[in-house]
């Protein structure tokens, strides 16, 4: 009790930094994911080596090249923010897939109905494509979130001070280990099946 | 530079088998230890299988790193104490054991019931139907989930070496710490990866071919 | 001669709702018996009871004098979905029942399959998968399977009903030429003209109850009953109006 007393203040407010790096990461995936889709879709090689790469090496070492390759190309960026920024680049090549997902859904009639009526390719995108694939997407794009969450503890290795670093801190500080990463565990499984229940609470 | 590549290379080299032995090892025992996990979970009455439950979703909900350090820095205050090595293949096993659960269990849940009704009128017993209609149809219908979920875990691995284990990531580090050359030692790494991973999805894919046209046949 | 199937005051409730409310019916052998009614009369429910498929929840079932139960021979059963095991090829969905429930000689098993294939006109396609197959061919493969069996009485669940029309003839004709050799079988069907052609009785089914059995000449004949000769104006008008109708 004394160890939850003495180790949840600051692990929580480290978690605030877990949850605003994961909200700026999604957010930035979801903005980003758009465009990628639609590059994917048209089979053009950005899109589709962007979203290989980002799929394809591990979140780790993604971060340690913005940690270290992009000084080392002069590209000095502050540590939280190559981080996020890496957090969300990475987020884009998944939510890129989700949202291409989302389009096959959406039958091609009512698009062919979208371009007899006159409207411009921009805005059957817009007012006809992303609503309909943002609504079947819903689901995929919470998972998705929470994977962000979980990844978001890997931060920790670029030394920026989120709940996973903290739980660090206090577990070599306080030389409990078990009991400083069971709470850091138990804080994001809180926050996951919060946005579980975000998920199905709202109908679709 | 050059020279910083080149022992990134060979660096590389000496850690791979490690990597790949892991989670050869992991998706091993994941897809076992989620099968039987998965069975339990679909077969069993509810109250017998709520914790179960509990657990698959309390590892799918933290994060991985978080559980490699519970293993390893806390496992030895309650006894458990396991080398680098063996403690990232327990995580590893664990982690990739809660994802295959769920992919069993909606296989499970996936087979059409009429096949099984079928089944029933011509008089299979339940054991019959179990192993030669609802295993089989199963099998096939996760078979992409479970390739897609193996080269997932691929990735998770390089996270083991920040317990220390010495596989790909933590050797490749090892040249970059002594040489300070990390820009040259991280972009192997990543390249590296990403070989791995796009070989082992055009592999999964060609599986996927082979079995879709042998189900047209 | 005794009735090989008897359905003697069945009754099936789901919490409030009746289904089937106190059905009887006789069944001789070699019998073609339609079934037909309105969506939700409880046709389904109905074959899905005698099958075992479904509890009932008062009344009795019983084939050749015994309760029948799923499985054990006596009622084979195709559905509106063929239900074949995807794993396997034709010949082993009709033959893997043989083999691993009437313990037959794996090599006895596959000449049984491949005669019950060449009965329903697919002896050329055994070694296919169902995914390399036609829903009509699909369906026959089905029927094979459960006529290998030999059960005493055969039910089909609106077997065309998930076919597109071009497929639906070639799995009718199967039917047909069976009940032409004697099998025993109710079937379930939309298709009117296939049920007063094939069938010895027509039962007609609605919210649960009898409306009316009598040989297809009676019910379709325009005879009695106001709720069959409703439906079958309905349905005439669907499928054959005409400018005059």
């Amino acid at each position: 009790m004394d160890f939850i007393a003495e180790a949840l203040p600051p692990m929580l407010w480290a978690a605030g930094n877990t949850v605003w790096i994961s909200a700026v990461g999604i957010a930035l995936g979801l903005v980003l994911g758009v465009p990628i889709a639609v590059g994917c879709e048209a089979r053009r090689a950005w899109a589709l080596t962007y979203v290989s790469f980002f799929r394809g090496v591990p979140l780790l070492i993604q971060l340690m090249l913005a940690y270290y390759a992009l000084p080392f190309l002069g590209i000095d960026l502050p540590a939280w923010f190559a981080a996020t920024a890496t957090l969300g680049l990475c987020c884009a090549a998944y939510m890129a897939e989700i949202i291409r997902g989302g389009f096959a859904l959406v039958q091609k009639g009512g698009l062919e109905a979208a371009r007899l009526l006159g409207l411009t390719p921009r805005q059957i995108l817009l007012r006809i494509r992303l609503p309909i694939a943002l609504q079947a997407m819903r689901p995929a794009v919470i998972n998705e979130a929470i994977l962000i969450v979980k990844a978001s503890s890997l931060i920790s290795v670029v030394g920026i001070l989120e709940l996973t670093r903290s739980a660090q801190a206090i577990a070599s500080s306080t030389f409990e280990p078990l009991p400083a990463y069971a709470l850091c565990g138990a804080i994001y499984l809180a926050m996951n099946l919060l946005l579980m229940m975000f998920a199905r609470g709202r109908p679709a | 530079m050059i020279q910083a590549l080149n022992d990134s290379l060979i660096a590389a080299a000496q850690g791979l088998p490690m990597t790949l032995a892991l989670w050869l090892g992991g998706v091993a025992i994941g897809i076992v230890a989620g099968f039987l996990i998965g069975a339990v979970r679909f077969f069993a009455p509810l109250a017998l299988t709520w914790p179960l439950a509990a657990l698959v979703e309390a590892v799918r909900g933290t994060p991985f790193l978080v559980q490699c350090f519970l293993l390893y820095f806390g496992g030895p205050f309650i006894g458990i104490d396991l080398s680098p090595v063996v403690a990232g293949l327990v995580a590893l096993s664990a982690y990739g054991a809660a994802y295959f659960s769920e992919v069993f269990r909606a296989g499970f849940m996936a087979v059409p019931k009429g096949q099984l009704e079928a089944a029933r009128m011509l008089g299979l017993s339940r054991p019959q139907t179990v192993l030669r209609i609802m295993l089989p149809v199963m099998a096939l219908a996760v078979l992409p989930s479970l390739v897609n979920l193996a080269v997932i875990l691929i990735k998770e691995t390089a996270v083991l070496s920040i317990i220390t284990v010495p596989e790909l990531t933590f050797r490749v580090q090892g040249v970059g710490s002594a040489t300070f050359a990390f820009a040259e030692t991280t972009l192997v790494l990543a390249l590296v990866y990403w070989a791995l991973t796009e070989a082992t999805s055009w592999a999964a894919r060609g599986l996927e071919r082979r079995i879709e046209r042998r189900m047209a046949a | 001669m005794n009735p090989v199937l008897q359905v003697r005051a069945l009754e099936r409730r789901v919490g409030d709702v009746e289904i089937l409310r106190r059905i009887s019916l006789d069944v001789m052998p070699g019998e073609a018996i339609g079934v037909i009614g309105p969506s939700g009369s409880g046709k389904s429910s109905l074959l899905r009871c005698i099958a075992g498929l479904d509890p009932i929840s008062g009344g009795d079932v019983l084939v050749e004098g015994r309760t029948a139960k799923p499985g054990d021979g006596a009622i084979g059963m195709v559905f509106q979905q063929f239900n074949l095991w995807p794993h396997l090829t034709a010949r082993d969905n009709v033959a893997l029942a043989l083999k691993v429930v009437r313990g037959m000689p794996a090599k006895d098993a596959d000449a049984k399959a491949e005669a019950a294939l060449t009965k329903v006109g697919l002896g050329a396609l055994g070694a296919r998968k169902p995914a390399a197959l036609s829903g009509g061919q699909q369906q026959r493969v089905a029927i094979a399977r459960t006529l290998a069996m030999e059960p005493r009485v055969l039910l089909f669940d609106e077997p065309t009903a998930a076919l597109d029309p071009e497929l639906t003839t070639e799995v009718l004709d199967v039917i047909r030429t069976l009940a032409a050799s004697g099998v025993t079988m109710l079937v379930v069907s939309h298709e009117m003209g296939f049920v007063a052609s094939l069938s010895t009785r027509v039962v007609f089914l609605d919210h649960g109850v009898v409306v009316q059995a009598a040989p297809p000449g009676e019910v379709f004949g325009g005879g009695g009953e106001p709720r069959v000769k409703t439906f079958l104006k309905t349905y005439l008008e669907r499928v054959a109006w005409t400018k005059d109708a």
